[in-house]
C-alpha cells in the first residue's frame, strides 16, 4: 500500500516534473524562436541613425567650413559624429546582449551615481552659453542625459517590486519614488536645464500611468503643481524671464526676426523653401550659419529644406515605426520591470521628438530640446544608443503575443 | 510536444544538463507578477503618440505647401542678393530713322562690403577696405572718405559710381585682376543720349536717373514701350555675405526697350527750330512761339518746335534769367523749368487764335450756302448787345466787297455778320466737328483744354467768329486747318509712326491715321482753300507768298490778357501749301513781337516765317515748283546792273545787292581778306537790262582767264527749266513771257563768258496758272 502510494506517489510527482518539463520544453522553443531582437525596432534604430548621421554631415559643412575656415573641415563635425555613432552602435550590441535583470539589480547604485555626478556638475562643471550642464571627464557629456535613463530603471524598479509597488501607486506612496527623483530634478533645475527637467517629469508622469498609479495621486500633483507653477511664475521675472520671452517669441515669431524670434523664423524659412521634394540634399541654404548650429536642434529644419516633405514624412514615419515597435515590446515584455523599461524608454525618445518637432513647426515655444538620432552630439547618441540596447535586449525575451 | 520528447530521447545527456538551468531561468520568470493591464496602456499611448505625429505632419504640410510661398519669399530676399543690368531703353528715331533719342553702353561700379570683409588678407579688414576705396577713387575719380564709408557700411551691394564710360570699366576690371580684389563688380549700364542735344526737345522729353521718362514727350508717353525689362545676376549667400560655392550663379538677360520711330523730320525740325529761334530774335519776340507743321491727309507732324528751347542732355540747366543761384534739380527749380523752357507751347499753353480763326468761320459759311466767293459782303460796323464791331482799318473800312475780298482784308464784321447768319447751335455745331472743344488726342502728355463760352450769347459768337475772347491751343488749329486743306476730314495729329522690336526690327505696333470725321465738304475745302490763296497771293498774308509754291493761309494777330497793360500781341499765321495739292499745313506762333520795327502782325511777323520754311520745307520734299503767272510776273522785275568796275570789291557787293543781283568771285576766294581788290571786269556788263536776280559775274583782274560754259539748246523748254539750266550753268536769262521757249539770243554750242545774258523768248500755253 506504501508502496503502492509511494509509487503512485512517485507517479504523480514524475507526472508533474513532466508536465513542468514539457512547459519548460514549450518556452526553450519560444526562446529559441525569439531570443533574438525585433526586427522592426533595429530596422527603425539603424535607419534613423543612419538617416541623422547623413543629415549632420549636410548640416554642419557649412558652419565646419566657416568656423575652421577651409574646405579640408567640412567634414569636421561628421567625424565627431561618426565616431560616436559606430561607439554607440557597440555600446547598444553589447548592452543588447547583457540581461536587463542584471541591469535591474544595479538600479539603485546607477541612479545614485547620478545624482551624484549631477551634484558634481554643481562643483566643477563646464558652463556653455550661461548654463553649467557639463562635466568634462576626458570628454565633455551631461549627465542629466544619464539621469533620464536612471529615473526610468528607478521608476521601473519601484513599481515591479511586489512589496514596495503596492505601496507606491497609493496616494502617499508617491513619497517613495518622488522624493530621490526630484533630487536630480532640482539638480538639473538650477544648470539650468528647463527642457531637460520638463521631458523627465513628462516620462515620469507617463511611468506612474503605465504602473497603475491611483487617480487621487495625480490630482494631488496637479495641485502640487499648480501651487508650484504658480510660484515660479511670480519669479519668473527675475529667474526664468527667457521663458517668458520664448512665450512672446512662440506667439508672435514674425514680431522682431532680429533678436529672440530669429533662430524661429529662419527655422520656417527653412521649412517652407523645402517644397515638396526640397532643395536636393546637402543644397540647404538656410544651414549656411543663417539658422545657428543647424545640426543641433533644428536639423528638422534644415532636412525639410533638403528633402522636403517627403524626408520628413519619411523621418516621422521611421519615428512612429520605433514607437510602435518599442510600446509593443512594452506589451510583450516577460515581467512587470522590463515592461515598464520598455515603457519608459520609448515615452523618453517620443516625448523629445513631439517636442523637437512641434519647436521646429513653431507649434510650441522655443525650448532647448534634441532631436534623437539626429541632432549633433556625441556623448548623448551613446547613451541614448545604450538605451536602445536595453529596449532591443527586453524585446529579445518578450513574449510575442499580439499588439 | 511529442516533437520535442522525441529531440529530448536522442540527446538524454545534454537534455538533462541545459534542463537544469533552464528550468530555474523559466521559474525566475514566474517569480515576478506581469500584470497584463500594465501592458494595456501601451496601446492607448501609441495611438496617442501617432495621432500627435499625424497633427505635427499636418503642420509641416501647411508651412511647405500653404504659407510655402509666403515664407520662401522672405527666405529668398535674405538669401539671394543681386545686382542688376539694366536693359538698353529703346531709340527714338525720326521718320527717316535718324536717331533722336538713344542709349550709350556705360558702366557702373558695384561693391559688397561683407565680402571685402570676408576676404581680407591677414584679417586686416581695415586695410583692406582702405586700399579698396584709395584704387577706386584713383581710377573713378571718387570721393575716397565717401568711397570707404561706403565700403565700410553694413549690407551687400553699394553702388559706387555710375554712367561711367566702358573704358573707364575695363580699367577697373584689370585693377581687381591684377590686384585679386573680391567684392568689387564691373556691371553693363546704359546712360540715355540725345546727340542732337536741344532738337526736337519738347517732342522727346528726357530720362531720369533711373531711365524713366520725365515730364514730357515721348520718353513719357511711351515710357512702358521704350523701357525694357531689367536683367540680373542672381548669386546664393550665406548670412555672412559669402556667394555659396554650390549655387551657380544665375543670370537674367534683361530684354532691350522698343524703339520708337517717329512721324517727325529731323531735317524739318531742325529747319523749324532754326527758323523759330532766327524770328524770335529778329522780332524781339518776349514771350516764345510755337511752329507746328503737319500733313494734312495723315495728320502727320512733321515738326513741332516750342521755344524756348532746352538741351535734353542738360535738362536741369539754368534757363535763360536764372542762371543766378542755379541749384539744378530741386523742387524749386523744377518749378521754374516746367514753366518756362520744358513748356510745349504747341501743346499745353492756349491762346487766342485770332484772325486765323476766321478760316474756320468761312468754312461754316460756304458750307452751309449762307455765302461764296462771290457774295457780296459790307465791312460797316456792327452793333450788338451794346459792342461795336468794326473792320481793323477803322474809319476807313473796306465797304462793300465780295467775301473772298473780306477774308484776304481780314474784315472783322463780316464775319461776324456771318456767325449770325449761321447761327448759334449750328455755329458751335462746327466749331466741335472741327475739334477745337475736345483734345486732338495726340500721344503727347500735357495737352491743355481750349476755353469756350460756356453758354455762348450771340455777341460771344459774333467775337468768336474772328476768333478773340476764345482759347484754343496751336495744335488744334493746325488739325483744323489740316481738315481744310485735305478736303474736310478731320484726322487725329500723329506723332509716333510706330514702335519695333529693338532685336528683330519687327514691328510691334503701328499707329495708323485716325480720321476722325469729315467736317466739311470737299468743294468747302477747295472754296476755302482759294480764297486763303487770294490772302497771301495780294491780301494780308502776302509775306509768305514763296515763288513756285501756291500757298494759301491766313494771318493772324490776337490779344491776350495783358494787351491792354503791355501790348502783349500774338502774332501768327497758319498756312497750307502747296494750295492746289496740300502737302503742308503750318502754323507759326509768335508770342509777345515787340520789335522796333513795327507793331505785332501777324502778316509781318509770322508770315514771312511761315513763307521761308515752306519753301524750305517743300524743297526739301522735292514737292515740284509750279510757277504761276503771278511768279511770272514777279520773278520778270527787270533792271539795269550797276556799274561796278573800278570800285572796290565789297562796295560793289553791297551796290549789286540793293540792286537785287546777286554776284559770285570768278578769281578770289569770297571768305578772303578782300580789303585792297578792285572789280577789273563785270559780266554782265553795265547797262545791261536783265531780270532782277541775275548773278553778276565780278573779275579782280582782267588779266584773269575767263570762266566759260557751252551754250545749250533750251528749245521746248519751260521757263522754269530754262531758268534753272542758265542759272546752274553761271548764266543769266531775260525772258519776255512765260510758256515754253521757242527761240535762244545764243546757238546751242556756243563757248559763252559765265554771267552773259540769253534772251529767250516764249510762247505762254499754260491756261492753268490762269486762276
Amino acid at each position: 500500500m506504501s508502496a503502492d502510494k509511494g509509487k503512485k506517489n512517485k507517479n504523480k510527482k514524475d507526472a508533474e516534473r513532466s508536465a513542468a518539463l514539457d512547459e519548460v520544453r514549450l518556452r526553450i522553443r519560444e526562446q529559441i524562436r525569439y531570443n533574438q531582437p525585433d526586427f522592426w525596432l533595429l530596422l527603425a534604430i539603424l535607419m534613423l541613425l543612419g538617416l541623422g548621421t547623413m543629415m549632420v554631415f549636410s548640416a554642419s559643412s557649412a558652419s565646419a567650413v566657416f568656423m575652421a575656415g577651409g574646405d579640408s573641415s567640412a567634414y569636421a563635425i561628421l567625424k565627431k559624429q561618426l565616431i560616436f555613432a559606430v561607439i554607440g552602435i557597440i555600446t547598444m550590441f553589447t548592452v543588447s546582449l547583457i540581461d536587463y535583470k542584471v541591469i535591474a539589480r544595479f538600479t539603485l547604485p546607477f541612479f545614485g551615481v547620478c545624482i551624484a555626478l549631477l551634484g558634481l556638475v554643481q562643483v566643477i562643471g563646464v558652463s556653455h552659453n550661461n548654463a553649467k550642464r557639463w562635466l568634462k571627464i576626458g570628454i565633455e557629456f551631461q549627465p542629466s542625459e544619464l539621469y533620464k535613463i536612471a529615473v526610468i530603471l528607478f521608476l521601473a524598479f519601484v513599481f515591479s517590486r511586489p512589496r514596495i509597488a503596492y505601496k507606491a501607486v497609493r496616494l502617499m506612496g508617491i513619497i517613495i519614488y518622488i522624493i530621490p527623483v526630484c533630487i536630480g530634478i532640482g539638480l538639473i533645475a538650477i544648470q539650468p536645464h528647463i527642457s531637460c527637467v520638463l521631458i523627465i517629469g513628462l516620462v515620469m508622469l507617463s511611468m506612474m500611468f503605465a504602473g497603475r498609479v491611483k487617480i487621487p495621486t495625480y490630482i494631488c500633483m496637479g495641485i502640487f503643481a499648480a501651487g508650484l507653477g504658480t510660484v515660479v511664475l511670480l519669479a519668473a521675472h527675475v529667474d526664468f524671464s527667457y521663458i517668458s520671452e520664448r512665450f512672446t517669441t512662440f506667439l508672435d515669431p514674425e514680431h522682431d526676426t532680429g533678436g529672440d524670434s530669429y533662430q524661429i523664423m529662419q527655422s520656417l524659412y527653412a521649412i517652407s523653401t523645402g517644397g515638396l521634394f526640397g532643395r536636393g540634399f546637402g543644397k540647404s541654404v538656410q544651414k549656411n550659419l543663417y539658422l545657428p548650429e543647424p545640426y543641433n536642434d533644428f536639423i528638422l529644419a534644415i532636412l525639410a529644406e533638403e528633402l522636403g516633405f517627403i524626408g520628413v514624412a519619411l523621418v516621422l514615419g521611421l519615428f512612429v515605426l520605433f514607437i510602435w515597435r518599442g510600446y509593443k515590446v512594452a506589451r510583450n515584455a516577460p515581467d512587470r520591470f522590463s515592461s515598464l523599461t520598455a515603457f519608459g524608454i520609448t515615452s523618453l525618445i517620443t516625448v523629445q521628438v513631439l517636442m523637437n518637432v512641434a519647436v521646429v513647426t513653431s507649434s510650441m515655444p522655443v525650448t532647448g530640446i534634441s532631436l534623437p538620432f539626429f541632432s549633433y552630439g556625441g556623448t548623448s547618441l551613446v547613451i541614448l544608443l545604450a538605451s536602445m540596447g536595453i529596449l532591443l535586449n527586453i524585446s529579445k525575451q518578450s513574449h510575442y503575443d499580439k499588439f | 510536444m511529442a516533437d520535442v520528447s522525441r529531440s529530448g530521447e536522442r540527446n538524454k545527456d545534454t537534455r538533462r544538463k541545459t534542463d537544469k538551468s533552464i528550468i530555474k531561468a523559466a521559474l525566475s520568470y514566474e517569480s515576478d507578477d506581469r500584470d497584463d493591464k500594465v501592458r494595456g496602456k501601451s496601446i492607448g499611448v501609441c495611438v496617442m503618440v501617432i495621432l500627435l505625429m499625424t497633427v505635427l505632419l499636418l503642420r509641416f504640410a501647411y508651412l511647405q505647401f500653404l504659407k510655402g510661398d509666403y515664407y520662401s519669399k522672405k527666405a529668398y530676399a535674405q538669401q539671394n542678393s543681386w545686382r542688376v543690368i539694366s536693359a538698353k531703353r529703346g531709340k527714338i528715331t525720326d521718320r527717316n530713322g535718324n536717331e533722336l533719342a538713344i542709349s550709350v553702353s556705360s558702366c557702373l561700379v558695384n561693391v559688397n562690403q561683407s565680402i571685402i570683409k570676408n576676404n581680407a588678407p591677414d584679417d586686416n579688414v581695415q586695410a583692406y577696405q582702405e586700399k579698396i576705396a584709395r584704387g577706386l577713387s584713383d581710377i573713378l575719380g571718387v570721393d575716397y572718405d565717401e568711397t570707404l564709408t561706403k565700403i565700410q557700411s553694413e549690407g551687400r551691394y553699394k553702388l559706387i559710381a555710375e554712367n561711367l564710360k566702358t573704358e573707364t570699366g575695363d580699367k577697373v576690371k584689370n585693377w581687381i585682376k591684377e590686384e585679386k580684389i573680391k567684392g568689387v563688380y564691373v556691371d553693363e549700364d546704359t546712360t540715355r543720349y540725345y546727340p542732337n542735344n536741344q532738337l526736337a526737345c519738347h517732342l522727346l522729353g528726357f530720362t531720369g536717373k533711373d531711365d524713366q521718362g520725365l515730364v514730357c514727350g515721348i520718353e513719357v508717353a511711351l515710357d512702358s514701350l521704350l523701357t525694357g525689362t531689367p536683367g540680373r545676376i542672381i548669386t546664393a549667400v550665406d548670412a555672412a555675405g559669402n556667394e555659396l560655392p554650390y549655387d551657380e550663379i544665375r543670370r537674367l538677360e534683361p530684354k532691350d526697350g522698343n524703339n520708337v520711330v517717329l512721324t517727325i523730320d529731323a531735317t524739318v525740325q531742325n529747319m523749324v527750330e532754326k527758323a523759330l529761334e532766327e524770328a524770335i530774335e529778329k522780332e524781339n519776340v518776349l514771350e516764345g512761339g510755337a511752329i507746328v507743321v503737319m500733313q494734312p491727309d495723315t495728320g502727320d507732324v512733321l515738326a513741332m518746335a516750342s521755344y524756348p528751347y532746352f538741351n535734353l542732355n542738360e535738362p536741369y540747366a539754368a534757363p535763360a534769367g536764372y542762371e543766378d543761384g542755379w541749384t539744378g534739380n530741386t523742387n524749386e527749380s523744377v518749378k521754374i523749368l516746367s514753366e518756362t523752357v520744358w513748356r510745349n507751347k504747341a501743346l499745353t499753353d492756349t491762346y487766342e487764335p485770332g484772325s486765323t480763326f476766321k478760316s474756320v468761320t468761312a468754312s461754316i459759311g460756304i458750307e452751309e450756302g449762307i455765302v461764296n466767293k462771290n457774295t457780296t459782303v459790307s465791312d460797316s460796323p456792327l452793333s450788338l448787345s451794346g459792342w461795336t464791331i468794326s473792320c481793323w482799318r477803322k474809319g476807313n473800312d473796306h465797304g462793300t466787297e465780295t467775301f473772298a475780298e473780306a477774308v484776304m482784308n481780314s474784315c472783322n464784321p463780316v464775319f461776324s455778320k456771318l456767325s449770325l447768319q449761321i447761327g448759334l447751335d449750328t455755329f458751335y455745331k462746327y466749331i466741335s466737328a472741327f475739334g477745337f472743344k475736345e483734345k486732338t488726342g495726340i500721344m503727347l502728355s500735357g495737352e491743355a483744354n481750349s476755353i469756350f463760352h460756356q453758354n455762348p450769347s450771340e455777341i460771344d459768337m459774333a467775337v468768336t467768329a474772328f476768333g478773340q475772347r476764345v482759347q484754343i491751343t496751336p495744335i488744334q488749329l493746325a488739325t483744323a486747318y489740316c481738315a481744310i486743306a485735305n478736303g474736310g476730314k478731320l484726322v487725329q495729329p500723329r506723332i509716333v509712326k510706330e514702335v519695333t522690336d529693338s532685336d528683330s526690327n519687327i514691328v510691334v505696333q503701328s499707329y495708323d491715321t485716325v480720321v476722325k470725321r469729315q467736317v466739311i465738304s470737299e468743294s468747302t475745302s477747295k472754296a476755302v482753300l482759294e480764297m486763303l490763296e487770294q490772302v497771301v497771293a495780294s491780301g494780308t498774308g502776302s509775306n509768305a507768298y514763296v515763288s513756285g509754291y501756291r500757298v494759301a493761309g491766313k494771318t493772324g494777330t490776337s490779344q491776350t490778357t495783358t494787351t491792354d497793360i503791355d501790348g502783349r500781341y500774338i502774332a501768327s499765321f497758319c498756312g497750307i501749301a502747296p494750295a492746289d495739292d496740300p502737302e503742308i499745313v503750318i502754323l507759326v506762333m509768335l508770342d509777345h513781337p515787340n520789335s522796333s520795327e513795327g507793331s505785332a502782325s501777324g502778316g509781318r511777323q509770322a508770315a514771312p516765317v511761315a513763307g521761308t520754311l515752306i519753301e524750305k520745307i517743300l524743297t526739301y520734299m522735292e514737292v515740284e515748283r509750279r510757277y504761276t503767272d503771278l511768279d511770272s510776273s514777279n520773278m520778270m522785275v527787270k533792271n539795269y546792273v550797276p556799274k561796278v568796275t573800278g570800285m572796290s570789291v565789297s562796295d560793289a557787293i553791297a551796290e549789286l545787292k540793293s540792286e537785287g543781283f546777286l554776284y559770285t568771285l570768278a578769281d578770289a576766294d569770297e571768305n578772303a581778306d578782300l580789303s585792297g581788290l578792285t572789280v577789273a571786269e563785270q559780266i554782265p556788263r553795265y547797262d545791261s537790262y536783265v531780270m532782277s536776280g541775275s548773278k553778276v559775274v565780278l573779275y579782280t583782274s582782267a588779266d584773269s582767264p575767263k570762266k566759260t560754259v557751252t551754250m545749250p539748246d533750251l528749245i521746248g523748254y519751260t521757263l522754269t527749266d530754262a531758268i534753272e539750266t542758265l542759272t546752274e550753268l553761271g548764266l543769266n536769262a531775260q525772258a519776255n513771257s512765260i510758256g515754253e521757249v521757242v527761240s535762244q539770243s545764243i546757238p546751242a554750242g556756243t563757248q559763252l563768258e559765265k554771267g552773259s545774258v540769253i534772251v529767250l523768248d516764249l510762247i505762254n500755253n499754260d491756261t492753268e496758272s490762269m486762276g
